[in-house]
């Protein structure tokens, strides 16, 4: 219930651009358009409170796919917002740790592991990775050869 | 002139590596940064490496202390990918271990912030009583920690009622110390002039940050996992949500010492209302492709997992986000401004689990290498060194 509830106030901000939606007990999944993406940010961070509980990068075929998984504590919703991002060349997409603090660490981990860059991030620098793992080298792509990785 | 004051990776105050930078004037905390990753041990890639059913095995070892948390987390995450059900008998199950573990990891950190002050009585009482929850649980579950209770579907092993009762007179002296302890702590001067006002996180702070648990409850915000997103049996128990609203280090001692409590109380019940009969598995036979997340109240706070599954059997992206990665990084709104002799219990505040924010153990080019016989290698490898070929008990016999 409260996903449909949902699903109709981000509907009438957004109209159609919404894009395809999936929901089931206590989840909604959107798929907006990209050009609304960061206005959908502030609409459920801002207005509705929405706790931003971590972003998961899942490893696509031709794309990586950043699931924003927000989580509105009051009604018992995780609202997770999606957004392509291009693999050929430089994979980038805005940041949004300006304003989200708590975005910050996420962002540098998913920096550091899947090679996305985050355009305006406060602080690009290593959080997690080894020294002895290259900056080109991303442990968490599905193509990063494990077995041959140099350790120290 | 400002000052930069290194800590760690290694430290002997420190229980695991994580490296500070304090950048100080004087006595005044003016800026901190933070290096982790030395723990990093790649879980959430070995996990997609394992059927859905090993995972929690793996899960198990993201941390020490919350060993029931992430698999838990995961299992509900496998479980709104499929739709799975779970038997009501072994959501009993879950939910008392996850209770008992609050019980331990709390009194955990409460010695931990007594010895950080240096009130070393605090920390010698806590953790003698937290012994009383670790024998509960090797009564229960057969293990101190790393319990292995956790499955899709439901739980490994049924709990005797004969042990439950064995159970309850632990439980009756574990209320009686923590309310001790509890009565101690919130009556001693000491405590108040030490962690009163200090490293106070404002409400709108802790909102920015996603900060968890504890921490986040202590400045008066009601979240829980337990009470949002009721799973286990969380809504057929006596129980409440535990806030403060001071956001400072007292409350966090606070909200932690009553949230044991109130976890001392809702074992009671479970022990009370279990089922004395019923299935304790499901036996889900495949997860169907999808996705799912689970989100579970560990002691510090919400433990995420997000689970990708493409119809085989192992899941394509396992996403692990613990509580400490959203805590810590409060130290910015927390440690600015307050001293340095002060750094080190807001630091430690938040409860902070290094070992669970990285998930990542270097075995490269030595996959399927068993530690014991990496143990074994390094034990040989030091004989050698100091030239102990024989046992000392034999040498002395040979002579």
């Amino acid at each position: 219930m409260n996903a449909s509830s949902f699903k109709e106030e981000l509907s009438g901000r957004f109209g159609w651009k919404v894009g395809k939606t999936e929901k089931s007990s206590g989840r909604l999944y959107v798929n907006p358009e990209p050009e609304i993406f960061e206005d959908m940010v502030e609409f459920v961070f801002k207005e509705h409170g929405g706790r931003l509980a971590t972003i998961s990068c899942v490893d696509e075929e031709d794309l990586f796919r950043l699931l924003y998984h927000f989580s509105l504590d009051d009604r018992g919703l995780m609202v997770t917002i999606k957004l392509p991002v291009k693999k050929d060349g430089n994979p980038s997409t805005k940041s949004i740790a300006n304003e989200i603090p708590g975005a910050e660490w996420i962002e540098r981990e998913i920096r550091e592991m899947f090679g996305v860059d985050f355009e305006g991030h406060p602080a690009k620098k290593r959080l997690l990775k080894a020294d002895s793992v290259g900056d080109e080298d991303f442990p968490f792509r599905k193509d990063f050869d494990v077995e041959n990785l140099e350790v120290d | 002139m400002a000052t930069t004051i290194p800590i760690g990776p290694y430290h002997p105050l420190q229980e695991e590596p994580e490296h500070y930078l304090l950048t100080v004037e004087e006595e005044e905390v003016l800026d901190v940064d933070v290096q982790i990753g030395y723990n990093h041990r790649g879980i959430e890639k070995l996990s997609e490496k394992k059927t859905f059913n090993q995972v929690p095995f793996v899960v198990e070892r993201v941390c020490g202390i919350c060993s029931h948390s992430h698999p838990y987390a995961y299992c509900l995450a496998v479980e709104d990918c499929g739709g799975i059900e779970v038997p009501e008998k072994a959501k009993y199950i879950r939910t008392l271990i996850g209770e008992l573990e609050r019980i331990h990891s709390h009194l955990l950190w409460a010695g931990l912030a007594g010895h950080f002050i240096g009130y070393d009585t605090v920390f010698m009482w806590a953790w003698r009583y937290r012994e009383e929850v670790l024998d509960v649980l090797e009564l229960l579950t057969g293990n101190r920690n790393a319990y292995a209770m956790m499955k899709p579907g439901g739980v490994q092993r049924d709990i005797p009622r004969e042990h439950l009762e064995e159970a309850r007179p632990s439980l009756t002296t574990l209320k009686e110390k923590s309310e001790m302890l509890y009565n101690a702590v919130l009556d001693d001067p000491v405590m108040k002039a030490r962690l009163e006002g200090v490293g106070v996180l404002e409400e709108e702070a802790a909102r920015d940050y996603g900060a968890l648990g504890p921490t986040v409850r202590a400045s008066g915000i009601p979240i829980d996992v337990r009470a949002d997103y009721p799973y286990g049996v969380y809504d057929e128990l006596d129980w409440k949500v535990i806030t403060r609203d001071a956001g400072d280090v007292l409350a966090r001692v606070e909200v932690r010492l009553l949230e044991t409590l109130e976890a001392i109380k809702m074992s009671e019940q479970i022990i009370d209302e279990m089922p004395e009969k019923g299935p304790i598995d499901s036996e889900p036979e495949n997860v169907p492709p999808g996705e799912g997340i689970g989100n579970y109240e560990a002691p510090r706070g919400e433990c995420f997992h997000y689970v990708g599954s493409d119809g085989s059997n192992r899941p394509v992206r396992h996403k692990i986000r613990a509580p400490t990665f959203m805590n810590f990084p409060t130290y910015k709104a927390t440690c600015v401004g307050e001293t340095v002799a002060d750094a080190t219990i807001i630091l430690a505040s938040v409860d902070p689990c290094y070992s669970c924010t990285e998930r990542a153990i270097s075995l490269k080019g030595r996959e399927g290498v068993d530690l014991m016989e990496l143990s074994v290698e390094r034990t040989e490898e030091l004989k050698r060194e100091f030239g102990l070929d024989e046992s000392p008990l034999e040498e002395v016999l040979n002579e």
